[in-house]
């Protein structure tokens, strides 16, 4: 049970870290996207 | 213009009914898209950190600042979301992707996200008002300015209980927003906007008092968000508390520390629902309303956070763990009074948005479940208006009796309140985003913008930033499960109890639809328009709108055929299909549009007009304003007239008004027409609805005209017309109007009127008590 336990941990720390990984692309990539579309003035409402 | 786009006629002699596809709404700039949404995602700052730290100790405020950041993506996520072309509610999107049991638990937990928002905000705005009180009671008593035989009373220095309180604050709350929505309250994007303008006014002070306060007087230092930093409480570790596991934290604690922190971007899926009524171009505002959001919350929650824990000293933080905010006010640098009035401040901007957010938790609540309902996964019974109100009051008194439950069970423990919360939350994100990634495959309509990185291989496209996104949020979801016991227990037995509810109510209707949708088709063919377009639709300019709302009060559509001939005027039947902030994530479907109670209005409808011999064309459009979309529909279908009954809840000059106002808020080009309300007896009163010659009084007119008569004998003057005396005398009010003789005119208009004026009037004008028929005006009145 104890190693099932373990082994359920290990394989959430990884997902998360490589999830995280990830994510921070995505933070990263839409952070551009977002400073173009901050840059765009056209159509402001 | 768009025509209808017919369906397959299966029997000639069915009632044609066009039901529009596209919801008239009256469109908000991103401005105040973002500010809608900040009333409820910014009013997690308020408690978010306060029950961070405790589960998770010191370094609570970099997990604050983490989630904050992580945000940003499940942001990506909703505009992926919100670009993709598809109608139906929530439960129909999620079932297209994940199937009908996922999809009713995904409903399930977004039910616990917004129900669990009303208490948590409540009770946190109450322990706010509450520690304020006891804050200036002990003030009193320190400057000796509380009587002796009050303090003799009281025991010492007057303290009140702080959990009473708040929970008697949240339930007073709750229950005023329980009627106002009973009612059919109102929801303006003005109303948000200034509380979002105040929040920005006490976040500006908040952050340059706290710079020169950490200029003046130093700081403590916030621990790195490192295992070794990480003090679990009990609470905090919940299942696992008792196991080896506990001892075992390394990197899994940093994991339950960001689980612990996540209910700070509670809010987000508001994003969602705001997108609809987003003006053009829409997916760029959508995304300029995301940015503004992002970072007015990084700011505000990250960094109200974080200056908690390195200005509050550690000794009484514990104090303030319920109230953080008003607990920073107390330990700026500064006169003790004047850091006592902007704790009172805080307390005033924390009472507008989290007592905003336990309205907008009912109104979400009823959205999603009636839109559940129209996607037959709850049964009809609990959508069934209000005989009165017209509200589904059936399903705001069951959110709200389950919100009075869960904040008497809390008994004004926020902590507890905001483990539960988060379970709500988290699930809730898990779930959309899951849907998102399976329909990257499933879904290949339009979709304006997909979250970032995708990488192509071969043909098939594999959505990185998507997968990593819900890889976080999965594995979060799943070590809260173990982490919040107390969440856990409430969250699924939540969650269970609805999904019994869903999946009994999917039962009984699939029945009862089958029935009713074979005598829907039998007698009612169904044409679906992107628009409500005249030409489009085949009617003739000048006709009457009708609109229709209780089946049991049809006597103004009564009158109307007693009244017209179709043969020379078109009769149109309308009815709005109202939905409100919170449901609008999606577009309806042609039949959730038309759903049984459409057909039951309709078919009585039908039913008077036969028994008239007179044909009527039958509309449904859906709206977020009722005013705003016949306004529109009366513009776009050139109609002369609109005729409406009395309203339970306004007088015939009211609902005048309310259209006047809707007039005037209406893009151009706008057209001018009659409203009619016919009241219960029959008789009708008439008002122009935009601007038009005003109807003047008998003495009005002789005192033009002696006017006249006396200024044409002046030298000069003798071509002189009475339209030029109205001129002058119009131009030198306006003058005065705009002058400093304002309040005087304002004084002299209030008397007249007997009422104080709020706000510019619309341009109505009652002009008689009588009609003969639709659109008439009585002769003699028009100028």
């Amino acid at each position: 049970m104890a190693v099932l336990a373990h082994l359920g941990i290990h394989i959430l720390e990884t997902l998360f870290f490589i999830g995280m990984a990830g994510s921070t692309i995505v933070l990263i990539l839409s952070a551009i996207e977002d400073i173009e579309t901050l840059a765009d003035k056209g159509d402001s409402h | 213009m768009s025509s209808p786009n017919s369906q397959p006629l299966l029997r000639s002699d069915r009632v044609k009914i066009v039901v529009a596809t596209s919801v008239m709404l009256t469109f908000i700039s991103y401005w105040r898209a973002a500010a809608i949404v900040l009333n409820d995602l910014a009013s997690s700052a308020f408690y978010a950190c306060g029950i961070a730290e405790q589960a998770v100790g010191k370094s609570a405020p970099w997990f604050i600042l983490g989630v904050m950041l992580f945000s940003f993506t499940v942001r990506a996520v909703y505009v992926e979301s919100c670009s993709m072309f598809v109608r139906g509610g929530v439960y129909r999107v999620v079932k297209e992707a994940l199937g009908g049991t996922l999809a009713k638990l995904s409903v399930s937990a977004l039910m616990f996200d917004y129900i669990l928002t009303g208490p948590i905000s409540g009770v946190s705005a109450g322990q706010y008002i509450a520690g304020l009180i006891n804050e200036i009671f002990a003030t009193m008593d320190a400057h000796r300015l509380i009587p002796g035989a009050v303090h003799a009373l009281a025991g010492g220095t007057p303290h009140l209980n702080e959990n009473f309180l708040s929970v008697a604050f949240a339930l007073a709350v709750t229950i005023y927003y329980w009627w106002e929505n009973i009612k059919g309250i109102h929801e303006s994007s003005e109303k948000a906007l200034r509380v979002m303008q105040i929040t920005t006014v006490m976040v500006v002070i908040l952050l340059g008092w706290s710079v020169i306060t950490l200029l003046k007087g130093g700081w403590q230092t916030v621990p790195w968000p490192t295992p070794a930093n990480l003090h679990f409480s009990p609470e905090a570790l919940g299942f696992l508390k008792h196991t080896e596991t506990a001892h075992l934290l390394g990197l899994f604690g940093i994991l339950i520390a960001f689980g612990h922190s996540v209910l700070a971007m509670s809010g987000e899926e508001s994003l969602a629902q705001v997108n609809r009524e987003l003006a053009h171009p829409k997916l760029k505002n959508l995304k300029r309303a995301a940015i503004i959001i992002a970072i007015y919350s990084l700011v505000f929650t990250g960094f109200a956070s974080l200056l908690s824990v390195m200005l509050i000293p550690d000794s009484v933080r514990a104090g303030y763990k319920d109230n953080l905010i008003a607990g920073l006010a107390m330990y700026m640098w500064g006169p003790e009074l004047l850091r006592l009035l902007f704790r009172g401040f805080v307390v005033v901007v924390g009472f507008l948005i989290l007592s905003g957010a336990i309205n907008t938790s009912i109104i979400g609540s009823n959205g999603v479940l009636n839109r559940v309902s129209e996607d037959g996964v709850l049964a009809d019974w609990f959508r069934f208006p209000h005989r009165r109100y017209g509200t589904s009051h059936r399903i705001i008194n069951m959110v709200v009796i389950l919100q009075v439950l869960t904040i008497v069970a809390s008994w004004g423990n926020v902590y507890a309140l905001g483990e539960a919360y988060a379970f709500g939350v988290i699930w809730s994100f898990t779930f959309n985003c899951l849907a998102m990634l399976v329909l990257r495959w499933k879904y290949k309509g339009e979709r304006g913008w997909k979250v970032p990185p995708n990488i192509t291989i071969g043909k098939t496209e594999l959505p990185i930033g998507l997968a990593s996104v819900f890889l976080v949020l999965l594995t979060v979801a799943i070590t809260n499960l173990f982490t919040k016991s107390v969440a856990t227990v409430a969250g699924v037995s939540f969650a269970f109890g609805f999904f019994v509810i869903f999946t009994i109510s999917e039962q009984v209707n699939m029945r009862k639809h089958a029935l009713a949708q074979k005598q829907m088709k039998e007698h009612f063919q169904l044409l679906q328009s992107d628009t409500v377009e005249r030409e489009g639709l085949g009617i003739r300019r000048g006709n009457v709108l009708v609109t229709v709302r209780d089946y049991n009060t049809l006597t103004h559509l009564k009158w109307v055929l007693a009244h017209t001939d179709t043969k020379e005027q078109d009769v149109v039947v309308m009815s709005a299909r109202l939905s409100q902030f919170g449901a609008a994530a999606y577009d309806l479907a042609t039949e959730q549009i038309f759903s049984d109670y459409e057909q039951t209005l309709f078919t009585r409808a039908v039913s008077i007009a036969e028994g008239f011999g007179k044909r009527i064309s039958l509309l449904v459009v859906p709206a977020r304003d009722v005013w705003s979309a016949i306004v529109q529909t009366a513009t776009n279908l050139e109609s002369s007239s609109v005729v409406a009954g009395l309203s339970s809840k306004m007088t015939a000059e009211e609902q005048a008004f309310a259209l006047g106002r809707a007039w005037e808020g209406a893009a151009e080009p706008r057209r001018q027409f009659i409203m009619q309300v016919v009241l219960p007896d029959s008789t009708v009163r008439t008002f122009r609805i935009g601007p038009h010659t005003p109807s003047m009084k008998n003495e009005d007119v002789l005192l033009t005209h002696r006017l006249w008569l006396n200024l044409t004998r002046e030298k000069g003057l003798e071509k002189l017309h009475h339209h030029d005396i109205l001129t002058e005398a119009l131009t030198r009010f306006a003058h005065d109007y705009a002058g400093r003789d304002r309040d005087d005119i304002l004084r002299e208009l209030r008397k007249i009127t007997g009422l104080p004026l709020t706000g510019p009037p619309p341009a109505i004008s009652p002009i008689t008590t009588t009609g003969d028929k639709p659109g008439d005006s009585p002769p003699g009145l028009d100028s």
